[in-house]
């Protein structure tokens, strides 16, 4: 997955992210910087779409990366570092909405004013209405797969599942999705 | 095929996963079923709603917040570390200190014993005040010896040894000029007479164990006191007990010697700092 194709971010040193998780370990501080640019786009909206709410959305993506930084030294490279870093935001999020389990009924009155005017965002936000319908390991799917663009490995990866639980999984919860949504996004 | 294995494979079939095999079974029932295929309908809606390019919203910036929650949580990690270390070190310390102070009874302890046999039985115990058995009942105020009729070996006393901070609370006698540190008198009846108030000050603790009463050893008390009655009394000595030679006298812990009147009804635990009286 190229990470920087889809936000663009100024990478000044391009060094695979596992090389910037060692040089961070080892004290480099501009490392960590590197890292945190490259993923905070994908992790604060993984966030957003996860919990529906921009001030829950960055501190889930706040704690994301204070997780990060602590277990860098444990990053093995044993799978890639985007989806450690999305399984560490996904988990991150899971324990927001145990903690807070208020987002299945809040509107996303933020959406309008925050999206950019140039297209008509009435379905957009009636699917993100939807989806924090649905209950949390479904969210996770959807997200990781509609939002984030992730395949079923790297869904596997980031949920630490298998690859047949991510595609049962996934069309579950299109399943629920769709009930919900025909209904017009409002059951809760 | 059934409405119900064709609900479950309509996500496969909108997302392409449908297996070839049961593909014409699938679609032979949608064409039959109104009802499967409006459910099919409203998947490819919900699929195309799905599939639709979603927003991306600007992060805001909380590396500096996330570099000072890690901050501060090392710094309470190198603290908490700092108080366990504190904590492990305290809970040594004081496993040392109740080691020690459950330790056979050592020579120190004798010390504090003799010290306050010596405070609370009488104020000059010198060679020259020797009282005898016979002179003790005549409620006069006497000088004070004590005597062992058990006779623990007396042995020279060695001035080389250092001195004791017990030994240092002890008001200092100074031995007569030329003197021996450590004399003895054996009596008419055998008693052999010890002179405490000889023991020089930097007397060894070990050897002036060997000195302290044991049960059995008499003592003969002095100088008339205020009578008080049971309980802890600051004033050393009660009148009862005046001139009353104990009958037994031993010690009770390191700090505590106890005296009995040869009747039994006079009774007196003495400490350095206060002594318990049993009234008669």
């Amino acid at each position: 997955m190229d990470v920087n194709s889809v936000f663009g971010a100024v990478v000044e040193r391009e060094e695979p992210d596992a090389a910037l998780a060692a040089e961070c370990v080892s004290g480099d501080t501009t490392a960590f910087d590197l890292l945190y640019e490259r993923y905070s786009g994908y992790v604060y909206n993984t966030c957003l779409g996860m919990l529906g709410d921009p001030d829950d959305a960055r501190d889930a993506m706040q704690e994301t990366f204070v997780q990060v930084y602590r277990s860098l030294s444990g990053f093995r490279g044993q799978s890639a570092f985007c989806t450690w870093v999305y399984r560490i935001a996904i988990n991150k999020c899971l324990d927001m909405v145990r903690r807070k389990p208020r987002h299945r009924t809040e509107p996303l009155d933020w959406f309008r004013e925050a999206a950019a005017p140039t297209r008509d965002h009435t379905i957009e936000q009636k699917v993100r209405q939807t989806i924090l319908r649905l209950k949390p390991d479904q969210r996770a799917v959807l997200v990781l797969f509609h939002f984030q663009q992730l395949s079923y490995t790297e869904i596997a990866e980031a949920l630490g599942c298998s690859l047949d639980l991510v595609r049962t999984r996934l069309h579950r919860a299109r399943k629920a999705f769709r009930e919900i949504y025909e209904d017009g996004g409002d059951r809760s | 095929m059934n409405c119900r294995r064709v609900s479950q494979l309509i996500p496969y079939y909108v997302s392409g996963e449908l297996p070839v095999e049961q593909s014409p079974a699938f679609l032979a029932h949608l064409k039959s079923c109104p009802k499967c295929a409006y459910e099919l309908e409203s998947m490819e809606r919900a699929q195309r709603a799905l599939e639709q390019p979603f927003s991306r919203f600007e992060p805001p910036s909380v590396l500096a917040a996330v570099k000072n929650e890690v901050c501060a949580q090392q710094t309470h990690r190198r603290l908490s570390g700092r108080w366990a270390f504190a904590g492990a070190a305290a809970l040594g310390l004081a496993m040392c200190i109740g080691l020690w102070q459950a330790r056979p009874l050592p020579a120190p302890s004798d010390l504090a014993v003799q010290k306050a046999v010596t405070q609370h039985t009488g104020t000059s115990l010198t060679r020259d005040a020797v009282a005898t058995p016979e002179a003790a009942p005549d409620r006069t105020p006497q000088p004070e010896v004590y005597a062992s009729s058990k006779s623990p070996q007396p042995r020279a006393a060695d001035t080389t040894h250092q001195p004791d901070r017990s030994s240092r609370k002890q008001k200092p006698r100074p031995a007569a000029p030329g003197a021996p540190p450590l004399e003895t008198q054996t009596l008419a009846d055998g008693t052999r007479i010890y002179y405490i108030d000889s023991l020089p000050p930097e007397a060894d603790l070990a050897e002036c164990a060997e000195l302290l009463p044991t049960d059995g050893d008499t003592i003969p008390l002095a100088e008339p006191m205020p009578v008080t009655t049971a309980g802890v009394s600051p004033i050393p000595r009660p009148e009862a007990l005046a001139g009353v030679r104990m009958a037994s006298i031993g010690r009770t812990n390191r700090h505590n010697a106890e005296a009995t009147a040869p009747g039994g009804g006079i009774r007196a635990t003495l400490s350095p700092n206060h002594a318990i009286y049993d009234s008669p």
